[in-house]
């Protein structure tokens, strides 16, 4: 196991714990970390700095900012790829590895790509693959499939628990640096409540790492002074290991921490996301070991962790030379520093490296690094100096180093901005960004608004806060703000062009993609000279950074190239995600509504197969699954032969009441209801206004203004919300309720249902005369008040009792109770599905489809003609004059048949599909197979139609009359 | 009162088996059956509520009326229903009467009261049958849980998108939503200190819902909690 060389003593490291040392494993090798290490962090202070290999070229490549910025860092874990080292933590045993590459990460058999690399110039698949034919899918998408994606999915990893959650709150602050932090307490004294998030583990923001002063002081004692406000600040809920991933209009922000996202909405929104160093691009500016100033300085006060021996900053700013110097505090031997400006500012951070007689070299860049013999670290870099934009003399100094410091300059973190519409421009003459046009509630804090001096950091904040409560309309006055301490330098400085092509190449613009400065040169010369255009021809900044990097140095080259300032060109849009998120995290903990009918543990102690029906759970059947067909036969007998129950709870209920509820029902179905008797139900057929059918169902009339309506299970919703849309234009005197939760229904259904009833329904005349077919109830049954309803859907004696669904399970076991003498037993719904069928019973929405009119399923009989208006009543009489080509016939096979036809098989008419098979199955009853099909609209009974079977093989079946079974429907109407 | 099981009685909660594998105590209370407790004192499950119970009132009595003369029919009884919708009204007797829209009471009975408000209003409205009112069966087709303690507005934010932070939703007030994915009611209706939400919604949903709570009440320790602590609150 490796000791951690570069570990720093125990005085250093906010983020980790030097008394609790956790052991992970790397590439099959084990190290030691620190509990509160990344693995980058663990691993540099191994002196492991090659984490992958790049994408095209399989080049090594390590930590560049330490901020999770770049695809570099992505590594894989056990079940989890693409996980970026520099953010993810240790944990005890953790296994890592790197990803892309061949053979091992140490040596890549694909190293050698990069040499082939003028063989693939951007674009250079848009002209390659086409040619000639056939040769993609023959050749290359083959060897690119292979080649594609980093990392590896384990389809066997377990699941994980992911949630969402809601928040809400007047103030939003995004990142919790000194302008943050101010803003957010401002906001917080004012009394509005805030949210701060904060992406880091700890509040600080830059705070936590930066040097603002020579001394090294401020930066700490700003910080300790600002938390502890904070934390004394009950108006402030902070979430830390938090990403706003996006913005969402009115300030909707999705906060994803760990595995939740939170929907948060804020009155006021305050970006303080900071800013983003930038790299200088330069011959071989992606080798391990190369670093921002910004990664080295996160390295040392974040994570304890010496990022080198030996090391040259290159930097176009103070920020450099405050590297330097937390190097040099922390053992680090400053090689040279190459300062890209001709004349560097004095400042006192300045000052004091130079008193330290470090080699400073003015107007001179890193114009190549070179690397050790294994390729795999920075070992040296070649100092130049700089004649012109992007030009050096010929001349050379070499500094050997493990470490190259990078510190040329920063974009603002402005993604989030730009999705809330805001504006962002380039000043040309002092490289810097500004944002404007944003939401009058959205509001910029600190550096991402420019600012960079801890002093204007604070002030910024202290702004911001005040203006985010003006808004609010709340007063300020009174209200202290932060002091701003003294900070004598860091003067905001971003260099106009830190890009310096090579003879060689590999000065890259983007490492996510191993896109050199030539690719970015060749794309505007192939004519692409929006950047856009540039972005989608070479893919610059579609990598997994999504351009953090890349963006600022492709809007320079592209202006160069093109002859117009970065202005003029702009930067490509930022769309969220900010940062890339899981799958699982969008999709959160999924709700899966379900609905239970009072019954419904009955089934199931009775052993039921139950299965849904749309949101409902219902017994398919009563047994075990092997012995389904014989369980569905025995059933049908059952209720063919003596007396069975049949959970009918989830059938639609809707009370329709008032003085025009006749009149209403006339305009929603076919059939007329005016007329209807008190005492008695009629069928319903609903259509819309197409004439398409939509749903069916009984109107059982208690009295003048009062119907209950049935609907099916799946319809109903549907059938009450047209209702009261229909009835918001009618105004009719009317009530829709639905009450289908409100009851629960049994059919209890059989030659012997009416002996069985009688034994616990008195107060009713339940004999042929007293309560004849189609009659409706009220009364009690098993003491429950119940609506008594006699249809024939199975087409036997039967009658549906409707009880308040609390009463349920109480009369389910009162009338298995008294059936016991008839052995009455209970029924599923696959059985009431093939007793319906051989009633010839449609169900609407299997047996129709979008398009079925009532004509096409023969139920004109349940159209009333006369009637002046009902939904869809304009456009049957329109189908009328334009017969449908099809029709719903019925048909029987024979029982022998090898092979049965199933539901959507077609019908065949020679090689014509007229139809297709809706409903299928073997009737114990008649002991052949029976189905509803659709066929040609000339088909009678008596002839035969063509079925062609799953296998292939056409048989045929003869079409007859209907109903199938008990044609005369005596059996129900006993 | 006395010990004794929900299926010795013609109404049942409609999920009264998974009350029973919580280790639900069951007494028969007037006319209806409900939970006393989970196995703890009435104080220990009143500590419970006041951090984060989940209790079930659906045994308890409610009832409805819509239509165009509902909410002045439902004056004309006595009932003191103000003028704002979404808007609960606490009546002299305990009832809460939820004024849902300018066409729409629901009446909650009050839980420990010796009147039953409901049954009064029903046995009324069957007897006179008002023009333009129509009863809605809210015992049976609406299930009817409370949601107490500190944590409650936390814990609903993992299921539902209104903000029920107590200055933003304050007692008495109503939303008709979607609480995981199914409609509902909430009304906030504080036991004396402790924050209190009735939740009333599909009753052939109970058992989806009383899993979906569960399931939030884990990060919070939450737990159910029976009757008899509630008046200890």
């Amino acid at each position: 196991m490796d000791t951690q060389i570069n570990r720093l003593p125990a005085s250093t490291g906010l983020y980790v714990d030097h008394n609790e040392s956790i052991t992970f494993s790397f590439e099959g090798k084990n190290y030691t970390g620190l509990a509160g290490d990344t693995i980058a962090s663990a691993l540099a202070a191994n002196n492991v700095w090659l984490l992958s290999r790049s994408f095209k070229y399989h080049r090594p490549r390590g930590v560049m900012s330490m901020a999770g910025l770049e695809a570099d860092t992505l590594v894989q874990l056990d079940g989890e790829p693409n996980v970026a080292a520099d953010r993810r933590k240790i944990t005890p045993n953790l296994q890592v590895s790197g990803q892309n590459y061949n053979g091992s990460l140490e040596k890549d058999k694909n190293a050698n790509m990069g040499a082939f690399s003028k063989f693939m110039p951007v674009g250079f698949y848009y002209k390659a693959f086409f040619r000639p034919k056939g040769i993609w899918q023959k050749f290359w998408e083959p060897v690119v499939r292979k080649r594609a994606g980093l990392g590896k999915i384990d389809f066997n990893s377990p699941h994980s628990y992911f949630d969402k959650c809601y928040k809400f709150c007047d103030v939003a602050v995004i990142g919790s640096g000194p302008a943050g932090l101010s803003a957010a307490l401002i906001a917080a004294k004012a009394g509005t409540e805030v949210i701060l998030i904060e992406q880091e583990s700890l509040l600080g923001g830059s705070l936590n790492y930066s040097r603002f002063d020579a001394e090294g002081k401020v930066a700490s004692a700003t910080r300790n002074e600002l938390l502890e406000a904070v934390v004394a600040q009950p108006n402030i809920e902070v979430l830390t290991n938090a990403v706003c991933n996006a913005w969402f209009a009115d300030n909707w922000l999705p906060i994803i921490q760990g595995n939740r996202m939170y929907k948060l909405r804020a009155k006021e929104m305050v970006l303080a996301s900071g800013k983003m160093e930038q790299p200088a691009i330069f011959h071989n500016n992606d080798l391990p070991g190369i670093l921002l100033g910004s990664a080295a300085q996160r390295l040392i006060r974040l994570y304890a962790v010496r990022p080198g021996q030996r090391a040259v900053i290159l930097t176009a700013n103070d920020d450099g030379y405050a590297t330097a110097l937390d190097l040099l505090e922390n053992g680090v031997e400053i090689a040279a520093i190459a300062d890209l400006r001709p004349s560097p500012i004095a400042t006192p951070i300045y000052e004091q490296i130079n008193n330290n007689g470090v080699s400073i070299f003015a107007g001179h860049t890193v114009y190549a690094a070179a690397a050790r013999s294994d390729k795999n670290h920075i070992q040296s870099v070649e100092l130049r100096e700089i004649i012109g934009q992007g030009q050096c003399k010929n001349e050379s100094k070499h500094f050997d180093c493990d470490l190259l410091c990078v510190s040329i300059g920063f974009t603002p973190t402005y993604q989030l901005a730009l999705q809330s519409g805001g504006k962002i421009s380039y000043d040309d003459e002092t490289a810097r960004f500004s944002i404007s046009q944003l939401p009058k509630s959205f509001h910029l804090a600190g550096a991402v608004n420019g600012f960079n001096k801890l002093s204007s950091l604070l002030d910024s904040g202290n702004q911001t806060g005040k203006a985010v409560c003006d808004n609010l309309g709340l007063d300020t006055k009174g209200i202290t703000s932060q002091q701003t301490m003294s900070s004598t330098s860091n003067t905001y400085g971003n260099h106009p062009w830190p890009i310096f092509p090579h003879p060689k190449g590999k000065e890259f613009v983007d490492l996510d993609e191993d896109l050199q400065y030539a690719d970015i040169v060749n794309a505007c010369k192939d004519g692409y000279s929006e950047i856009e255009l540039v972005k989608r021809y070479s893919t610059v900044g579609m990598g997994p950074s999504q351009g953090r990097h890349s963006a600022l140095a492709t809007a320079r080259l592209v202006a160069n190239e093109t002859q117009r300032s970065v202005a003029e060109v702009g930067v490509t849009t930022a769309r969220p995600p900010f940062r890339a998120e899981k799958l699982g995290v969008i999709a959160g903990r999924s709700f899966e509504p379900e609905r239970l009918t009072a019954i419904h543990h009955r089934h199931k102690e009775l052993g039921a197969q139950m299965i849904t029906a749309g949101v409902w759970w219902r017994p398919g059947y009563y047994g075990q699954p092997k012995n389904r067909d014989q369980c569905i036969r025995d059933e049908n007998l059952v209720i063919r032969n003596n007396v069975g129950l049949i959970d009918v709870s989830t059938l639609g209920g809707l009370e329709v009441r008032g003085p025009d509820a006749a009149e209403f029902l006339n305009r929603m179905y076919t059939f007329a209801y005016a007329k209807q008797k008190i005492g008695m139900s009629r069928y319903l057929l609903m259509t819309n206004p197409a004439g398409t059918i939509i749903d069916d169902g009984v109107a059982c009339r208690f009295s003048d203004e009062h119907f209950y309506v049935t609907a099916t299970t799946g319809g109903v919703d549907n059938v009450y919300r047209t209702m009261l849309w229909w009835n918001t234009q009618w105004r009719l005197d009317v009530d829709i309720t639905n009450v289908t939760a409100a009851y629960a229904g049994i059919n209890i259904a059989g030659p012997n249902s009416r002996e069985v009833l009688h034994k616990v329904c008195n107060d009713i005349d339940l004999s042929p005369e007293g309560f004849p077919y189609l009659a409706v109830r009220e009364g009690t049954v098993a003491h429950i008040p119940a609506r008594l309803l006699r249809v024939g859907f199975v087409g036997e004696l039967g009658y549906e009792i409707h009880v308040p669904a609390s009463q349920g399970e109480a009369l389910w076991d009162a009338l298995l109770e008294v059936g016991k003498e008839h052995n009455i037993q209970p029924v599923g719904i696959e059985a009431q599905r093939l007793l319906r069928l051989e009633k010839g019973h449609i169900i609407v929405s299997q047996d129709t489809d979008a398009m079925t009119t009532p004509q096409e399923v023969r139920m004109t009989w349940a159209i009333a003609k006369k009637k002046p208006f009902f939904v869809g009543g304009r456009s049957l009489q329109l189908i009328d004059n334009h017969p449908s080509d099809r029709k719903l016939v019925g048909f029987i096979i024979e029982a022998s048949q090898n092979e049965s036809p199933k539901e959507s098989n077609i019908i065949l008419d020679g090689n014509n599909i007229v139809g297709h098979i809706t409903s299928v199955a073997y009737s114990p009853s008649l002991n052949k197979i029976i189905g509803l099909a659709f066929a040609k609209a000339d088909t009678e009974p008596g002839m035969q139609i063509s079925i062609k079977l799953s296998s292939g093989m056409v048989i045929q079946a003869q079409v007859v009359e209907m109903p199938f079974y008990d044609p005369e429907n005596k059996r129900q109407e006993m | 009162m006395s010990q004794t099981s929900p299926s010795h009685f013609l109404i049942r909660s409609p999920h009264y088996r998974t009350l029973l594998a919580e280790g639900a105590n069951f007494i028969e209370h007037r006319d209806v059956v409900l939970v006393d407790n989970y196995g703890n004192s009435a104080e220990d499950e009143a500590l419970q509520a006041q951090q984060l119970g989940l209790v079930d009132l659906t045994p308890f009595a409610r009832s409805g009326y819509k239509g165009k003369q509902a909410i002045h029919w439902a004056k004309t009884q006595g009932l003191n229903i103000g003028a704002s919708n979404n808007q609960a009204y606490l009546q002299s007797n305990g009832a809460l009467v939820a004024r849902l829209s300018d066409t729409e009471v629901l009446i909650l009975n009050n839980i420990h009261s010796e009147q039953n408000q409901c049954i009064l209003l029903e046995d009324e409205y069957a007897k006179n049958k008002p023009a333009q009112c129509y009863s809605v069966p809210r015992n049976n087709s609406s299930a009817w849980f409370m949601i107490t303690g500190k944590f409650s507005t936390e814990m609903f934010a993992k299921i539902c998108g209104i903000d029920l932070r107590l200055k933003s939703f304050p007692n008495g007030t109503i939303a008709q939503t979607s609480i995981a994915r199914i409609n509902g009611i909430i009304i906030r209706n504080d036991m004396n200190n402790t924050p209190a939400f009735y939740l009333i919604f599909d009753s052939a949903s109970t058992d989806y819902m009383w899993s979906c709570l569960k399931d939030a009440f884990v990060e919070f320790q939450g737990a159910p909690v029976g009757d008899s602590a509630l008046s200890k609150l």
